[in-house]
């Protein structure tokens, strides 16, 4: 096929088609970087549009990592290799950023990268252009023959070159924004960890119950890491133990109580004052005691909750939901909930002193008056009982004159301890003064306290104390009231248990006697 | 916003007959070389590639095509073009592509010809 000369307008037009065409290839080089697609997926778009560009079969791009020195074959099309790593010494890199003009070489006139160039004989390049932005290596440019081996014209060079740049740019802009958005991730990680802090320690910081903030901090501590077994003990100083306090998961192989002494684990961190983090081999596990394995088992993480040098206890979690080991974000999270932890748990420590009587660890008078009278308001509001027992341990005065007040003051430990053991956790037992008791039990009508208040006066009545090789039994006398069946507001069901009470002690003591109901009887027709 | 890229093909006899339909820019048209590549191997060597739903080409489909020639030149095939709109027969002229390929203006013809030969 013979080919006509071209006239000069023919030659021109053609020229501006070409230009025009080179335009429209940097035109969708702009496009592409505005496209969100993978990094692989862009470096392969602009290698194609290159090729198209120039009209070559064949062609590759090479990534630069500056931290590793290595120079990867990231995108290829048609090249016999598809998989291809360069180590690049520091004087190479120098060179090739130092290099100014020209960027773009003939393969044969190529002066650097020897093995590069032979690893792609094969290939019959063409050119290598030189990938950098300013005096940064990007990569390098790798592009084969034309059909039929035809030689780049001087403006096919130039386009070469041109091309090259906006492609080193555009890979320049994405590595950047790969870069922002990491750290945008990063920032947003953190972002939500302060955000999970903030929300456990604001549920904690306002609990002064220190059974429910211990329990609040347990279930908080699950949801910033997702572990769904651990622990929180107290240490108890006076005894050189810890006492379980709150758990998550199953507690049956727990100790209510561990020894100091008896933990490698607990000494360790009472003496250091730090967290551990232990991951056992194998090989460690042998040296951890049975105790400590039973309760912090192998992989766990053991925080001390400390406030102001004080040492209160320590907080413990193993087992994630993903079976996963703790991360360092974990690590970190659970460390700063611990001193958040250590400030709440010794205000409520300090609260639960304020309110509980040092003797009978029991509520105090003052204590049971503000929470009689909210129990009585959600009783009003829900319509349900409440009841309230009041207890007085029969001839106490008697008692003391006889044995002394030492043996008074144990008849009112072991008397407090029988009716602690026999509450529930939102009942409210209250040492109200001397030798009376008190007992508030939400949500129970008459029948239910009475039976309460049964138990606790068996159980007292079988209880003694061994004084001087005498055998000293104890009874108590017991009144109950309901509110409203008893009294129609706090007052009156104080004075309506009283009354009881006053009655139980005029009917022979040891004995319950629930209060008269004030409502109106139900005529009972026959 | 263009069509997503998509392409049928069928064997008639010894041809291969590509239908290409959306923008010929994305690397789905990397399917074009695909198919070729395929029945390269199969010894079908007559490929006609009809673009009549393929107005627009880019830089990125010129890439495919041309890798497609030199496949088809390594084995002695024959490529036609057909349904080509003035500006790709233009862009196709100017890259070298119709030096290798020839452009017929509809899908029969070209398959006319190669069957002819």
């Amino acid at each position: 096929m013979t080919q006509e000369p071209l006239t000069l307008e023919q030659s021109y037009q053609q020229q501006a088609l070409r230009f025009e065409y080179v335009l429209k290839a940097l035109s969708d080089i702009g496009d592409e970087l505005c496209r969100v697609t993978s990094f692989d997926s862009q470096l392969r778009s602009l290698l194609h549009l290159l090729m198209g560009t120039l009209g070559v079969s064949k062609g590759g791009i090479f990534i630069f990592d500056s931290i590793s020195a290595h120079l990867t074959l990231r995108c290829s099309w048609k090249l016999t290799k598809k998989h291809a790593v360069f180590s690049l010494s520091h004087d190479e890199v120098e060179i090739l950023e130092r290099i100014n003009e020209p960027i773009t070489f003939a393969v044969a006139d190529f002066p650097f990268l020897k093995d590069l160039v032979a690893a792609f004989a094969e290939d019959d390049l063409n050119s290598i252009s030189v990938l950098k932005v300013r005096e940064k290596l990007i990569g390098l440019l790798i592009v084969g023959q034309k059909l039929k081996k035809a030689p780049f014209t001087d403006k096919e060079a130039s386009f070469l070159t041109t091309l090259s740049r906006n492609i080193a740019v555009a890979i320049n802009n994405f590595l950047l924004l790969t870069e922002l958005r990491e750290t945008n991730k990063r920032l947003d990680e953190k972002i939500q960890e302060v955000s999970i802090l903030y929300q456990a320690t604001q549920m904690i910081a306002s609990e002064l119950q220190l059974q429910t903030l211990l329990d609040m901090a347990m279930n908080a501590t699950s949801e910033i890491s997702e572990v769904i077994r651990g622990s929180i003990w107290l240490f108890d100083e006076e005894h050189e133990r810890f006492a379980l306090k709150s758990h998550l998961g199953d507690s049956f192989d727990l100790p209510e109580n561990i020894l100091l002494k008896d933990s490698v684990i607990c000494q360790s961190i009472f003496d250091t004052k730090e967290p551990l983090i232990k991951k056992v081999t194998a090989e460690e596990k042998y040296q951890i005691s049975s105790l400590d394995e039973k309760v912090f088992g192998a992989s766990f993480i053991v925080v001390p909750i400390i406030h102001q040098g004080e040492f209160l206890g320590i907080m413990h979690l193993c087992e994630k939901v993903s079976q996963a080991a703790f991360s360092e974000r974990d690590q970190r999270l659970i460390k700063v909930f611990a001193v958040q932890l250590g400030a709440a748990v010794k205000n409520a420590k300090l609260y639960e002193q304020a309110i509980t009587d040092g003797m009978t660890h029991l509520y105090l008078h003052r204590y049971f008056k503000q929470r009689l009278f909210d129990e009585v308001k959600r009783a009003t509001r829900f319509t349900r009982s409440l009841a309230v027992i009041m207890i007085d341990i029969d001839h106490f005065k008697k008692l003391n004159d006889s044995y002394g007040h030492q043996i008074g003051d144990e008849v009112l430990k072991r008397v407090a301890s029988i009716i602690r053991k026999a509450v529930r956790t939102h009942d409210l037992p209250v040492r109200y003064g001397g030798e009376e008791f008190a007992l508030v039990l939400p949500e129970t009508d008459m029948g239910g306290a009475v039976a309460v208040a049964e138990r606790i006066r068996r159980n007292i009545e079988s209880d003694y104390l061994e004084v001087a090789g005498k055998t000293v039994k104890i009874t108590a006398s017991f009144g109950v009231a309901i509110y409203p069946d008893s009294a129609s507001d706090m007052d009156t069901l104080i004075k309506a248990a009283d009354v009881a009470l006053y009655s139980s002690k005029e009917h022979g003591r040891n004995r319950v006697t629930p209060a008269v109901s004030i409502l109106p009887s139900t005529p009972t027709t026959e | 916003m263009a069509d997503e890229f998509s392409l049928v093909h069928q064997i008639d006899g010894p041809v291969l007959i590509i239908r290409t339909k959306g923008y010929l820019n994305d690397l789905g048209a990397e399917q074009v070389d695909t198919v070729c590549s395929e029945q390269l191997q199969k010894n079908v060597k007559k490929i006609i590639i009809n673009l009549d739903q393929s107005p627009l080409i880019n830089s990125i489909g010129i890439s495919i095509l041309i890798g497609v020639i030199e496949a088809i030149e390594e084995v002695g095939g024959a490529l036609a073009f057909t349904n080509l709109t003035l500006t790709n027969r233009k862009t196709f002229e100017m890259m070298g592509l119709l030096q290798f390929a020839q452009a017929f203006d509809v899908e029969t013809d070209a398959v006319k010809a190669f069957k002819s030969v």
